[in-house]
């Protein structure tokens, strides 16, 4: 039996699962929590819990990890040089060193300018000890690589540093994206590493000899060797390993996958047994680029939403707070005082039109982080200091501050994450209903209690109400992914508004609207079984709640493929038709080629493509890897549209290679 | 003189209404000396009366409009159109000078040019003239234009519009290479690209990722008027 071993890591938990390689069943799963500082204590914690003698027959290792996401969100990362060749690189794209130096081709792959080397040089030489990787980007470059290549030869002469090219991370046109994936790229090459050397100590503590593989932002793997050279492609590959999860455990090619965690619900579909990519290049910390990512569908609404009652309206916000249960979990004195609370009854409240400073009597605040220099006034420090210990709500520290519950800005410490705020969630209304509990359910009853109270109900029909607002949500938000996906927009007038609330809600005057879905659904992540059956019965789609969805995520680490593609662009002469058989030249990230007939372009470029692909996929540590070529002919109707006389645009060539990772290190030829 | 005239110390000076009309009437008929006296007249009658940015869109556009609609209907001549158009410019040249730069500032810009490889611009500087006679400040870079220059231009000018035409198959694919030229500078998701000319379509501009294909300038400019 050959077991792979899958870790998820980023998450409050690191999940680890073992699994069989051949009939990809679990054997055993275990996790910890996770601890940011160092990601290996949290992987290494989550080892522990397995028999030791199974992890010895560990044939492969998958990660899959928020850790390049984390880091360029929080902008963190080595210090990078850019040459920027042939014109300016947007400002928002910051670069500790950097330069622009003539150079760059024109859009046949022809030199535009000159390559100014010796500004290049001077610039390497000045940068010595002041960075830790360099970029270098040229004007476009995915029609000719030349200058990049030129400077990275040079570079690497003169500097003992990583250097990554613009048109090595994609072959779109695009400068400035370009130059961002690379810039973002180079600066989480020593974060990677320092992840993938702890990951090794790990393995080696438990004596697992086995490849690493890392997970793609595509739901695909790389080995770790590759993963130094282009650590930015990990980056969201969390959704994208659920995906595969989804698909490993469910068999299913094609499906919507739903994943809810803590903060948000993650919605993306799976086409042909892959997630579809974002067409331009993902977001990444609100930034285009040119990563290859799922196209992932994110909502606001997830296990720790924030739940108010203001008045007597009841609502659920995207805001994340710490659940009651868990909070009272670690505050067991927070109890009483919940007790305390639910038992009283309310004339009068104090509430404020807007629901993020709303004053909640079960929301507690606790101070989590110093923050020097923090632009707070005297009643937020005497807050903060009052709550440093354990958690208080407003109205306990207004009253024992002598001060209005209102006088502090809790929202603004909020977004600093100096404090933390402690509320209603539907996490808690799983634990009060009792359809899932893990930490402590008297907690979430006393909230429920009370805000029941506050909306004139018992207590199980607030917990059935509250339940249907989030079935709701979770069934709008999937529409939203759908109409997205189908539509290209989820912007509504009144009417489409109306028919979606008929067909969620069950409302009805003198018609009724349903929807149907024809896709099934396949929910991933721990409530599932409470929310899941209701959305898709509101939806009529057939829905799949597979056994371990918890660890979807590690499943999908250590059950990808690994694929690397490659486009090749042929361009014939202007204004030919395909039985010319015309001159043309060919563009690749490899290089630019000239031919004298489009007929031996294609030849040769499907060649050229699939060498260069199936090197890329053994080098990232595939084994038997298929070849999949797509022959894309863009041709033109001229002048009228009955006319058939078709004019060759471009001939564009998707080569495809896929393979399952290796297990076992193979030797070197 | 109309019996609306209004007398100001004696002096006999003309209504807005009449002004408009003058403009109007001047360029429909293609009467080049008139639209000039017109636009004299406007400026002399003062701000009060009718500013220089009313006659424009009130008053010379409304003309050009006129004729492009006929020449739509197929009710007027390519010759009679040119001539308007040369009329309105005749009066454009008086009357622009005279709109304050604030305005000026907030007109959407239109870059215009015929691909390179081809030299027919009949039918892009009919596009020219009922696109600026939209309001927009056009720019017009002629004939023959490289690629690069249109995608450097575009970003030099922070141009709204970007749109350009063939009358010939084998230029054709000088569109495409600006477009793509426009993603590569960041420029494109920034402007909308519009394109027209016999040989082209709505399918071809879907193929290369154009906004739009104009069937005629008319179509053209109402498009634009449209999404921006």
């Amino acid at each position: 039996m050959e077991l792979g071993l899958g870790i998820d890591t980023g998450g409050t938990y690191t999940d680890a699962v073992l699994i069989d390689l051949e009939s990809n069943n679990i054997i055993s799963k275990a996790k910890a929590l996770t601890t940011r500082d160092d990601l290996s204590i949290g992987i290494r914690n989550s080892l522990k819990l397995f028999d030791k003698s199974l992890l010895k027959k560990v044939s492969m290792v998958s990660l899959s990890s928020t850790l390049a996401t984390n880091s360029v969100v929080e902008g963190k990362g080595c210090r990078v040089g850019v040459i920027s060749v042939g014109r300016d690189f947007d400002k928002s794209i910051i670069a500790d060193e950097s330069i622009t130096i003539s150079g760059g081709h024109d859009l046949n792959g022809a030199e535009l300018n000159s390559l100014d080397i010796v500004s290049a040089e001077k610039f390497m030489n000045s940068i010595k000890n002041k960075v830790d990787s360099l970029a270098i980007t040229s004007y476009l470059s995915v029609r000719n690589p030349e200058h990049e290549l030129i400077l990275k030869e040079l570079a690497t002469k003169i500097l003992d540093l990583p250097v990554v090219c613009g048109h090595e991370l994609s072959s779109s046109l695009g400068f400035n994206e370009r130059t961002l994936t690379s810039v973002m790229n180079a600066r989480l090459i020593p974060i990677i590493k320092e992840l993938i050397n702890s990951m090794k100590s790990v393995m080696s503590e438990y004596a697992i000899d086995a490849p690493l593989m890392i997970v793609k932002g595509d739901g695909s793997l790389m080995n770790d060797e590759v993963a130094v050279e282009r650590p930015v492609e990990t980056v969201l590959s969390g959704p994208a390993a659920s995906m595969i999860g989804a698909k490993t455990l469910t068999g299913l090619n094609d499906a919507i996958v739903m994943d809810m965690g803590g903060t948000t619900t993650d919605i993306g579909i799976l086409r042909n047994g892959q997630p579809r990519l974002e067409k331009e290049g993902a977001m990444i910390g609100g930034k285009r680029t040119r990563v290859l990512a799922a196209e992932i569908y994110t909502s606001g609404i997830g296990g720790d939403s924030r739940i108010v009652v203001k008045g007597n309206k009841f609502s659920l916000t995207p805001l994340r707070v710490m659940p009651l249960c868990i909070a009272a979990t670690k505050w067991p004195q927070l109890l009483s005082r919940l007790e305390e609370i639910s038992q009283r009854c309310f004339f009068f409240n104090l509430e404020s039109i807007n629901v993020n400073n709303i004053v909640q009597d079960i929301e507690f605040f606790v101070k989590i982080k110093d923050i020097k220099d923090a632009p707070l006034s005297e009643n937020d420090c005497k807050f903060l200091e009052y709550v440093s210990k354990e958690p208080f709500s407003l109205s306990e520290a207004g009253a024992s501050l002598n001060l209005h519950p209102f006088a502090f800005n809790v929202s603004k410490m909020e977004e600093l994450g100096i404090i933390q705020r402690i509320g209603l969630t539907p996490t808690d209304i799983l634990h009060a209903d009792g359809s899932y509990i893990e930490y402590d359910r008297k907690a979430s009853e006393y909230g429920v209690k009370h805000q029941a109270l506050k909306m004139n109900m018992p207590p199980e029909d607030f917990l059935s109400f509250a339940k249907e607002k989030v079935i709701e949500k979770l069934s709008e938000e999937l529409l939203k992914k759908l109409f997205l996906e189908n539509i290209g927009t989820f912007e509504m007038d009144e009417v489409s508004k109306s028919l979606i609330n008929r067909a969620i809600s069950g409302l009805s005057d003198d018609f009724s609207c349903s929807i149907s879905l024809n896709l099934p659904i396949i929910g991933i992540g721990a409530p599932v079984s409470a929310y899941y059956p209701q959305m898709s019965k509101k939806l009529n789609a057939k829905l799949l709640l597979p056994e371990y969805s918890e660890v979807g995520n590690a499943i999908g680490a250590v059950t990808g493929s690994v694929i690397e593609q490659v486009e090749i662009l042929i361009k014939p002469v202007s204004g030919s038709r395909m039985i010319d058989d015309p001159n043309c030249t060919l563009f690749a990230t490899f290089g630019k080629y000239e031919y004298e007939k489009w007929s031996e372009a294609v030849k040769d470029g499907k060649a050229l493509g699939c060498e260069y692909v199936k090197n890329r996929a053994l080098k990232s540590g595939a084994s038997n890897v298929d070849i999949n070529i797509v022959q894309d002919d863009r041709e033109y109707t001229v002048g009228m549209e009955y006319s058939d006389s078709k004019i060759l645009m471009e001939t564009v060539l998707t080569i495809t290679a896929i393979g399952k990772p290796n297990q076992f290190f193979v030797e070197e030829a | 003189m109309g019996e609306y005239g209004l007398h100001y110390g004696g002096k006999y000076m003309s209504s807005r209404e009449e002004l408009l009309d003058k403009l109007a009437n001047a360029v429909v008929s293609g009467k080049v000396d008139m639209a000039k006296e017109g636009a004299q007249e406007v400026l002399a009658a003062g701000n009060s009366v009718l500013t220089a940015l009313d006659a424009i869109n009130e008053g010379l556009v409304k003309g050009m409009s006129i004729v492009g609609d006929k020449y739509a209907a197929y009710q007027v001549y390519l010759p009679q159109v040119l001539m308007s158009a040369h009329t309105m410019y005749g009066g454009l040249d008086i009357l622009l000078p005279a709109i304050p730069k604030s305005e000026v500032e907030n007109r959407k810009k239109c870059l215009i040019a015929v691909v390179e490889g081809d030299v027919h611009d009949i039918g892009k500087n009919i596009v020219k003239t009922m696109i600026t006679a939209s309001g927009f400040d056009v720019n017009d870079l002629g004939k023959d234009v490289p690629v690069q220059k249109i995608v450097e231009t575009a970003e030099a000018d922070q141009t709204n519009v970007v749109a350009m035409s063939t009358l010939m198959t084998p230029t054709m694919d000088g569109m495409k290479a600006t477009i793509d030229g426009l993603i590569e500078s960041g420029y494109r998701s920034k402007c909308k690209v519009i394109i027209g000319g016999a040989p082209t379509s709505p399918s071809f501009a879907e193929t290369i990722g154009a906004d739009y294909r104009g069937a005629n300038a008319q179509d053209a400019a109402s498009y634009l008027k449209e999404v921006l």
